[in-house]
């Protein structure tokens, strides 16, 4: 009845995202810049969590989409916060067809084999997750009215 | 070890890095406090299963925890960013688990255990296909639940009143909810997007003015966001416990301060109107077969607003088409059935059967609210002597 309910299922979503994105860039970015630590992923981790991040990249282009295609509501496997979609057009204002492109092409460059990324297309993984986290902190400073 | 101490910095100048993995050591002290104090509460049924829960969660953290203290890319600045994004989640989540159900367990009082057995029977009577909330009694925000916690919070005083009850039903609905997302949702996202593109396309035809484009986006993520878990909690609760829940709504309403068609296209708010979720709560005893007793509900309703000079604004049905309410009672009345849980429909005759008890207060209450308090005495007398809860 009181908004906590409400609130901490808000909340799981975006921790939950942020999280899975932070993961991903992380082992993603210690294979390609062959980090300390890389050599210990294993190709099958390093797939999953590529083709996890493709996915949702290709379901927030269709959120970010407008007018926003039929078939574009965050499927309940790629759980997308409406409030990050928001955050993320009002972000891109201006250039968010630009921004759907770029989306687009780093969704496609994820599956293809071999790996082919650009520094470019890591920058635009990085603000990704640095917008996921700017929503999972915001939703959990509004559950614990900090 | 963290390579931390190796990442450049210079001697009485504090480095991020270095200050990353104080900051990680400190939640690892920290996780092993709360295990340590979880694993040291007394064994008590109610109360077991939470503190496990909790005790798991914390130690799993903790060991992700250590494992990227121990791992060699710690402290190299390209993944920065990254590490802190990730202390930051661990550090949230932590500090929920230690406001909510570490709180709940440590704290477990006698009148939490009645809110608990009441949930309990409540749950074994109606089929609840899901364990039982550990339910705790001091709450300052009216009801609520964290449904991942399985924890349900009231306000103090609720093991006092039946009429108030029913609500119960609706935290459940949210425990429900995000354990059977599917059974009780399907493809009604679908359904909605098709109604905002809908409303969209009135815009492109100019039967709505350019700006109500993004008013539609808005409507669409606090429907997805938060409207959703709402009407359907609300009609979860209206299946278990039928008329009851729809009077309880009326109750509330009129013993708080917002308003009943807020908020409207353009506004803002967690919650859906009090207006649209009593014509979703309606919804749902039509289509269960009470739609007489809805009627009741809505006329009782209608005279509220009227007595309360409330008006509807304008484009506020554009936010709650009755179709969209209507379908997805259906779909949370066919969810719940499918799941075996019992609606009020299908009457269990036990004389301490807890969804006819709830009716049965609200119709005495609406007959005779004079008589009633003592009639509620003596039944809530006799409920907490069977639970063998007495304070």
């Amino acid at each position: 009845m009181s908004d906590m309910s409400v609130l901490s299922h808000e909340y799981k979503t975006a921790s939950e995202l942020s999280q899975r994105i932070s993961t991903a860039l992380i082992l993603l970015k210690k294979v390609y810049y062959h980090l300390p630590g890389g050599e210990a992923v294993t190709p099958g981790q390093l797939d999953s969590h590529l083709l996890a991040l493709a996915d949702l990249l290709t379901a927030l282009v269709g959120l970010l989409t407008v007018p926003r295609p039929q078939n574009a509501t965050s499927a309940h496997a790629v759980s997308i916060p409406e409030a990050l979609v928001v955050r993320l057009q009002t972000e891109r204002r201006g250039e968010l067809l630009y921004y759907l492109d770029d989306l687009a092409r780093v969704a496609d460059r994820l599956r293809e084999k071999p790996l082919r990324l650009s520094d470019e297309d890591l920058a635009l993984l990085d603000q990704l997750a640095t917008a996921a986290d700017a929503e999972a902190s915001s939703v959990y400073r509004r559950l614990m009215r900090i | 070890m963290c390579i931390a101490g190796s990442c450049g910095y210079r001697e009485g100048e504090e480095s991020v890095e270095q200050f990353l993995c104080g900051l990680l050591r400190d939640l690892e002290h920290h996780c092993v406090m709360l295990r340590d104090h979880l694993a040291a509460i007394p064994a008590d049924p109610d109360v077991r299963t939470h503190a496990v829960q909790a005790y798991r969660e914390v130690e799993i953290i903790r060991r992700e925890v250590v494992q990227l203290l121990h791992d060699p890319s710690l402290g190299l600045s390209i993944l920065l960013p990254n590490h802190l994004q990730l202390y930051k989640r661990w550090r949230e989540r932590v500090s929920i688990i230690e406001s909510y159900p570490f709180l709940f367990v440590e704290r477990y009082a006698p009148s939490d255990r009645q809110m608990t057995r009441l949930c309990q029977r409540l749950a074994a009577q109606i089929g609840w296909p899901l364990p039982p909330p550990l339910v705790a009694a001091f709450s300052n925000q009216y009801y609520w639940a964290m449904p991942e916690f399985n924890i349900i919070c009231v306000p103090a005083a609720e093991g006092t009143t039946l009429l108030g009850l029913p609500d119960l039903c609706h935290e459940l609905g949210h425990i429900l909810l995000l354990a059977q997302w599917d059974a009780l949702v399907g493809d009604f996202l679908r359904e909605l997007a098709s109604y905002i593109l809908q409303e969209q396309r009135r815009v492109e035809t100019e039967q709505r003015p350019k700006e109500y484009r993004s008013l539609y986006n808005q409507l669409f993520m606090q429907w997805e966001d938060a409207w959703l878990l709402e009407f359907i909690s609300d009609m979860v609760a209206t299946y278990l416990v039928g008329t009851a829940f729809g009077w309880q709504h009326v109750r509330l309403c009129a013993g708080n301060s917002s308003a009943a068609y807020h908020p409207t296209l353009g506004e803002r708010a967690d919650h859906p109107a009090d207006e649209a979720r009593l014509r979703g709560i309606v919804a749902v005893l039509t289509q269960m077969g009470a739609a007489e007793a809805g009627a009741r509900i809505t006329s009782l309703w209608d005279s509220y607003l009227e007595a309360s000079r409330e008006t509807r604004p304008q484009d506020y049905e554009v936010c709650y088409p009755q179709a969209l309410l209507e379908s997805l009672a259906e779909r949370v009345i066919t969810g719940c059935r499918s799941l075996g849980v019992r609606g009020f429909d299908q009457p269990c005759d036990p004389p301490n059967d807890l969804p006819s008890l709830f009716g049965e207060a609200w119709e005495r209450f609406l007959a005779d609210s004079q008589t009633y308090a003592d009639w509620e005495r003596s039944q809530i007398e006799t409920l907490w002597q069977e639970l063998d809860v007495n304070l």
